[in-house]
């Protein structure tokens, strides 16, 4: 799968999580960049990906998710 | 009313302190010039039910600010199982009590660098992050010394990220009294081990409760605990007002 598509899939599962339809993911954002990402939403989003994508991330993945762009290179290295 | 002096605040904060604490018959028209006037304490701290918008109102032009809705919560241990989302995790978690002196001591040398920042102490701009962590330090090891309170450590593969204290309460009710992620672990989905792993080892000790208080600055320690079971049991609006000071 090409990463725009990627991007294009994951945007759609940050909009449902967080509940903002607002929402439009960039390579560089952060934890910090969307509000209301906690330890919570965090555990919350790593199980909606995985589902969303048919993958299992790592423990050491989950724990570095901190930045869109490495999410979108996991998911990218997990459906190799 | 109860009114409960608070002269360990002066070790803590370096303040003359008090605290009320208002039920719900507790009427506006009754508080006295003994509470709005208080010419004797330095920093007053109300605890006040969460309907309660007239007593909120009157205190409020008397020059006492609001803090926090303080919430109070409770879990039955009989029952409880970890939510299948957080089961994947606890493979790579462990944890142990601390029972040397300079563990200890990091312990405390992370909570004065401010891992509870969100304290109402914390947040407060006449007190602030230092005096808050300092407070939590005394308070620990005074619990600690007594004998109520158990230090563990919380380790994700080979690293410790985090801490609490376990309070007995009595033999089947236990306190998660502190918990928190070392700063640098904050952010990495580890939160619900902070507070997992004290349920976990109050039940291993026989306890069938657990309580503790969150506040509603920390809407992510509130999120975490909803998540593991525990239950709303009350709520209050928590108000201060430090005599003689007025914000710049």
């Amino acid at each position: 799968m090409i990463r725009e598509k990627v991007f294009e899939r994951l945007n759609e599962v940050f909009r449902d999580v967080f509940d903002d339809e607002d929402i439009i993911l960039l390579d560089g954002m952060t934890t910090s960049d969307i509000e209301g990402w906690d330890s919570l939403v965090h555990i919350t989003l790593v199980s909606t990906i995985e589902d969303e994508f048919d993958i299992h991330f790592g423990i050491d993945q989950i724990s570095e998710m901190k930045n869109i762009g490495v999410i979108v290179d996991n998911i990218l290295e997990l459906m190799k | 009313m109860r009114c409960i002096e608070t002269p360990w605040e002066k070790r803590n904060l370096n303040v003359n302190g008090i605290e009320y604490y208002f039920e719900e018959d507790d009427l506006a028209e009754d508080i006295g010039d003994k509470v709005l006037k208080d010419n004797i304490h330095d920093y007053q701290v109300v605890h006040l039910p969460v309907n309660k918008m007239d007593i909120h109102n009157k205190l409020n032009e008397n020059g006492f600010i609001f803090s926090e809705v303080k919430f109070e919560l409770k879990v039955n241990l009989e029952n409880f199982e970890l939510p299948t989302v957080l089961k994947r995790y606890t493979n790579y978690f462990s944890y142990y009590k601390i029972d040397d002196n300079n563990e200890l001591e990091k312990v405390f040398d992370a909570i004065k660098k401010g891992v509870f920042d969100t304290d109402k102490v914390a947040l407060d701009p006449f007190l602030g992050l230092q005096k808050s962590g300092n407070r939590y330090v005394m308070w620990s090891k005074q619990i600690i010394e007594e004998g109520i309170g158990i230090p563990y450590m919380v380790r994700y593969e080979n690293n410790n990220i985090g801490f609490f204290i376990l309070k007995k309460i009595s033999n089947t009710i236990g306190d998660s009294f502190l918990a928190a992620l070392f700063n640098n672990k904050k952010y990495n989905g580890f939160g619900f081990s902070v507070f997992y792993y004290p349920m976990l080892e109050a039940k291993k000790m026989g306890m069938k409760k657990m309580i503790t208080g969150v506040s509603s600055n920390n809407s992510a320690s509130l999120k975490l605990h909803l998540a593991l079971g525990y239950q709303i049991k009350n709520l209050y609006y928590v108000m201060t007002k430090h005599n003689g000071k007025i914000k710049e």
